[in-house]
Formats: structure tokens, C-alpha cells, sequence
């Protein structure tokens, strides 16, 4: 993680986030193409972000940015993600060795992407930023620019909209 | 007065000594909360335990940074073959086996013998349970 | 019944540092209840937490899960799962004892109970809190346990709720019992006899290699010593962590315990156990560290044993 101090280079937050960034990006989009285009959008205005960067919050900013890229996406392809069986566990299927535990593995995250899928943005968005990026309420109350209260009210309605959809679906 | 979007930021350690506290002996008295707890700590564990999906290569390396990495692994590979050439055959064959570890086993052997100590054991039967 | 005798020992001596609460304990091992039990543990990397039912009788504990039902006490672990019923038996060659790290305190001035009954046991170690405990007026069992990482943060939270006394019978649904697998005394080879303040008190053979068992009278922990071949049984997976300064560990956490698996020049390790994060570091500093193979150290071994 980058300290708040320092103002770190592009090739930094590439490496660093680079992955964290995909991974946000793949769990909003359940797609791996989509997920690929947005990471790269994201540093793209990174690099472009960084000459205007003053030390502060990096995470908050950084999570900004990639939320808006998102947030732009979506407006700009003007259709809602759709809730197919993501690319990735296809293709864990078809190479890995296939012992029943990882195809039970692979089927419930595969579940769990689609209820995801299924939620409103802003309540995917928080609870993917909490669970599976692991930020503060804080850092996601800056990245969202909401009060930490709706980050609160969104994390948790965000998680029992989820048990709905996976018990609906199970 | 249940506990609400409070469950979420107690689960997530976000609440404040006081409220926690507040928290804990609200907990203590409601069903209703508790089984909300159960439900979105749940949630948040399926989401945690979602695979890592792994980026295209150009996304975590861009082009213009240098990789020290894969040169300084040949060196090692080579510095092992050495060593595995002087001190027999044998080391290098299968040293890259696998061998399987049954960890329900081991959690429930250090299980077995923790229940002969006096007292906390509920805790310990918890811990099998939840593997 | 090992534990009895052990007990019993310790009061008749008289010396029992914290004699209320080995009384406690004990009375609180042979109580009959049952109850839900909430447990939430905050890990490095957020909250776990779990409710499960429980039953306890004649010193055995049955608590019934999504992976099956155990009956556990009296080193006896007795699973029950689709596939039929595992019962692994041990025999412990050392009495219970509490470090005289520990301060007790019963019902202090200053807490305010969680619980609208029971008796408030703190355990503090250098001034600081480390324990608290609500135990059960009539039978001593914990309704509530809170367990502190060194500043003071809150690790773990457990809570019997619906707890009723008597009407248990926590092995009533184990019939046709098998033969138990008995775990025979084993030595361990590069693991030392006291870690941090922890005391191996006994060792085991273990699937693939050895279990030594720590404990500190409050908390416990096992260190299972197998080949630097095994693959950690999936917790090889979870990222690497530095602990201590050291990286090479790797961590995950459920409501009731920690695991650790690292590999060190020659051998791996799996550590378990429900010890508090700044008693594990300092635990993992006095254990074999993480490290590369080392070709010349297998050679010798595999020469010379």
C-alpha cells in the first residue's frame, strides 16, 4: 500500500493496484473483457491524474477514479450488466483437474457473481469495495463522496439483498 | 430498536468501544439481530472468499518497466541444479511433489487434546466446526 | 476421568494460583446444557463470525454444523458426516496449569455486565486486559467470553445465547460407535519446548508427521511438524504474510482459531490455535523461521536421520 505521504508513480500504482483494480472491476462487471477495458481506463486516468495528484488520501482518490470510470461505462454502454455464468469459471472448468470439491467451488462463486450482478450499483459497488477490495467506510465514503452513514446503510442492505439473491437462487 | 446497518459496521469492526459494548448486550437478548448478523457476516464471507482473478499480464507489468524477477529465478534454478547434481540425484527427482495435508484432521487432533483442559472448550469445539 | 483427577489434585494442594476459576472450569466441564452460540473473531482481514447449536452432557460437547456433527471432550473427537463416523481418542501425560502471567479479578468494581446475570472473571497480564469471562452463576459454563490483542482491541466475542441449563444429552445421536484411532506419544524435531510464554505440554504422532501441543493454561495451541513437501491443505493459498517482520507465513482465520502454515530450509509447519495475535507473534519468533529449501541440510538429514 502507498503510504498518504508520497506521491507514487504510475508504474507503481500499476503494480500494486493493477490486480486489486481488475479484480474490483471483474467482480462489478462479471465480465473479463469489460473488467480488462476498465483497469485499463482506470490507469490510463491515473497517469493522467497523477501530474494534478497532491499527497492526501491515495486511496481515496485512487478508488474514485476506478468508480467513475465504472460509473461512465455503464452510462456509456446504456445497458445493465447481465447475470450470465462468468467467462472465468467456464474456463476453470474446462482446464482444471475437475475434482468435485473445485466444481462445487466454482459453482458457488460463480452463484455468488450472479446475485452480485443481480444488486443495484450503488449497493455492488460498496460491498465489493468492503469485502472484496477490503477498504475503510472511510476510504469508501471518499471514493463514493457519500457521509460514511449511506457507505454504512449500503454495506449492509448491499449484504442482505445478496443472502436474498443467493437464497432465491440456491 | 434493532441493530441494523450497526451489524454490518460491528461485523466490520467500525463501530466505537461504546457502541460495540451497546452492540454486544443488544445481541445478547435479540434473535431477530443475531440471525441478521448470521446472515450479512455470511454475505460479506462468500464475497471475501470469491477466487482472485488474475489480469492480463499488460495490466500488472506495463511495457516500460524492467523485470528482475524471471533472471534472478534462472540463476536460482541453476544454483539448485548444482547443489542437487553434488549432493546426489535423489533430492532433485521429486522434490516438487506435493504432499497432501488433511487440515479437518490436524484442526481436529489439536482439538481432541485441547479438550482435556478445564473450561473454555465450547470456544474449542467452535473451532472445528467453523474450518 | 483425566481432568477430574487433575482438578482434583490442584485443590487439595491448595497452591492453585486461581483456584475460583479452576473451580469454575471444572464445574463449568461437567454442566448440562444447551444453547446457540455466537462467535465473532476480527482477523487482519475483517470479521468472521458463526452461530451454532450446542449441547453439552457428561463432559462431552455436541455441536451440530453444516460439515457434520461433532461430540468433543475428554481428548475424545467424535465426527459425524455423510460418510460415516471419524473418533480419535488421546490420552494428555500433563495436568492443566494457568501461567502465572495471568491476574485474576472476580466481579470488578468498574464492568458493567453484558449479561444481566452471571459472574464477571477478568484476566489481565501486565496491568492490561486480556480476558473477560461472564460465567454462569449455578454451573460456571462462560455465557460470555471476550478475548483482547495486546492494545487492548477486542479479538474475539463469544456469546451462549438461549442457553438453558440440564436437558442435554450430547450423545444421543452417535450410535454404532467404531474402534477410536488412538494417537501414540511422538517427538517433534526442531520444535523447542517453550514458545513465547507457552509451554509444549505433550506430542502426538499426526497424519504426516508430528503434533506438538502449547499452552498457557488460558489459551492453546498446536504445532504439526510435516514434510517441507506437504502442500499446507489449502492454506498454502492464503497470501503470504509478514508476521513479525518475517514474511513467509500464511494466515486465515475462523471464529474460534487461528492457522498458520509456513515452510521453513527443510520442514513445513501448520500452527492452530485460539491464541490472541500478539501472543502469536511472539510465539511464531521462537519457532523454526520461513525459509528457501536448503539442498545441504535435506542431504544431511537424509544421510544422517
Amino acid at each position: 500500500m502507498a503510504s498518504s505521504e508520497a506521491v507514487p508513480t504510475w508504474e507503481q500504482v500499476a503494480s500494486d493496484y493493477g490486480r486489486t483494480i481488475y479484480n474490483f472491476a471483474y467482480r462489478l462487471t462479471g465480465n473479463r473483457d469489460d473488467a480488462s477495458d476498465l483497469a485499463q481506463e482506470v490507469l490510463l486516468r491515473v497517469r493522467r491524474g497523477l501530474a494534478g495528484y497532491r499527497p492526501g488520501s491515495f486511496e481515496g482518490w485512487l478508488w474514485r477514479i476506478t468508480r467513475n470510470a465504472f460509473l461512465d461505462d455503464v452510462r456509456k454502454k446504456q445497458r445493465r450488466p447481465t447475470a450470465e455464468l462468468p467467462d472465468e469459471d467456464r474456463s476453470t472448468i474446462a482446464t482444471a483437474p475437475a475434482p468435485e470439491e473445485v466444481l462445487a467451488e466454482t459453482r458457488l462463486s460463480a452463484e455468488v457473481q450472479a446475485a452480485l450482478l443481480s444488486l443495484p450499483i450503488e449497493f455492488r459497488e460498496a460491498v465489493v469495495m468492503c469485502d472484496v477490495v477490503g477498504l475503510s467506510y472511510q476510504e469508501i465514503a471518499e471514493a463514493v463522496e457519500v457521509p460514511v452513514g449511506t457507505v454504512r446503510s449500503r454495506i449492509h442492505r448491499g449484504r442482505l439483498l445478496l443472502r436474498d439473491a443467493l437464497e432465491g437462487r440456491v | 430498536m434493532h441493530l441494523g446497518d450497526s451489524l454490518s459496521a460491528f461485523l466490520d469492526g467500525e463501530l466505537d468501544t461504546g457502541a460495540r459494548s451497546d452492540a454486544e448486550s443488544h445481541l445478547a437478548s435479540c434473535p431477530l439481530c443475531r440471525s441478521e448478523l448470521e446472515a450479512v457476516s455470511e454475505s460479506s464471507r462468500m464475497l471475501k472468499s470469491l477466487p482472485v482473478a488474475e489480469p492480463p499480464a499488460h495490466l500488472v507489468a506495463p511495457s516500460n518497466v524492467r523485470h528482475l524477477r524471471p533472471r534472478r529465478g534462472r540463476i536460482l534454478v541453476g544454483a539448485a541444479a548444482a547443489a542437487a547434481l553434488i549432493v546426489g540425484v535423489g533430492f532433485g527427482v521429486n522434490a516438487d511433489r506435493a504432499v497432501p495435508l488433511q487440515l479437518d484432521e490436524v484442526v481436529e487432533q489439536h482439538v481432541a487434546r485441547a479438550s482435556v483442559d478445564p473450561g473454555f472448550n465450547v470456544l474449542q469445539v467452535q473451532a472445528v466446526v467453523d474450518r | 476421568m483425566i481432568l477430574a483427577v487433575a482438578l482434583t489434585a490442584i485443590s487439595l494442594l491448595g497452591t492453585a494460583p486461581h483456584a475460583d476459576l479452576v473451580d469454575d472450569m471444572g464445574q463449568a466441564g461437567d454442566a448440562e446444557f444447551t444453547a446457540r452460540q455466537l462467535v465473532v473473531c476480527w482477523g487482519d482481514d475483517g470479521a468472521v463470525a458463526r452461530v451454532s447449536d450446542i449441547e453439552q452432557s457428561d463432559g462431552m460437547t455436541r455441536v451440530a454444523g453444516p460439515d457434520g456433527t461433532f461430540v468433543i471432550g475428554d481428548g475424545k473427537m467424535i465426527e459425524q458426516y455423510a460418510g460415516g463416523i471419524r473418533y480419535l481418542e488421546m490420552s494428555p501425560t500433563s495436568a492443566w496449569r494457568l501461567w502465572d502471567g495471568y491476574q485474576m479479578t472476580t466481579d470488578p468494581p468498574d464492568v458493567a455486565s453484558v449479561l444481566s446475570s452471571g459472574r464477571t472473571v477478568e484476566v489481565t497480564e501486565g496491568g492490561r486486559i486480556r480476558a473477560r469471562f461472564v460465567l454462569d452463576e449455578q454451573t460456571g459454563t462462560p455465557l460470555s467470553t471476550q478475548v483482547y490483542d495486546g492494545d487492548g482491541s477486542l479479538y474475539r466475542y463469544s456469546v451462549m445465547m438461549e442457553f438453558r441449563p440440564g436437558d442435554a444429552d450430547a450423545m444421543s445421536d452417535m450410535d454404532d460407535m467404531p474402534d477410536p484411532e488412538y494417537r501414540a506419544a511422538a517427538s517433534a524435531i526442531d520444535v523447542p519446548s517453550v514458545a513465547g510464554h507457552y509451554w509444549a505440554a505433550d506430542s502426538y504422532a499426526a497424519p504426516g508427521g508430528v503434533q506438538v501441543f502449547f499452552t498457557d493454561g488460558l489459551f492453546r495451541f498446536s504445532v504439526f511438524e510435516v514434510s517441507r513437501k506437504s502442500d499446507g491443505g489449502g492454506l498454502s493459498d492464503a497470501p503470504d504474510v509478514e508476521i513479525a517482520g518475517q514474511s513467509g507465513y500464511h494466515r486465515t482465520y475462523t471464529p474460534g482459531a487461528v492457522s498458520v502454515f509456513w515452510r521453513t530450509a527443510d520442514r513445513a509447519y501448520v500452527l492452530v490455535g485460539d491464541l490472541p495475535p500478539d501472543h502469536l507473534e511472539a510465539v511464531l519468533q521462537d519457532l523454526p523461521e520461513p525459509g528457501r529449501p536448503n539442498i545441504l541440510k535435506r542431504a544431511w538429514r537424509w544421510a544422517f536421520g
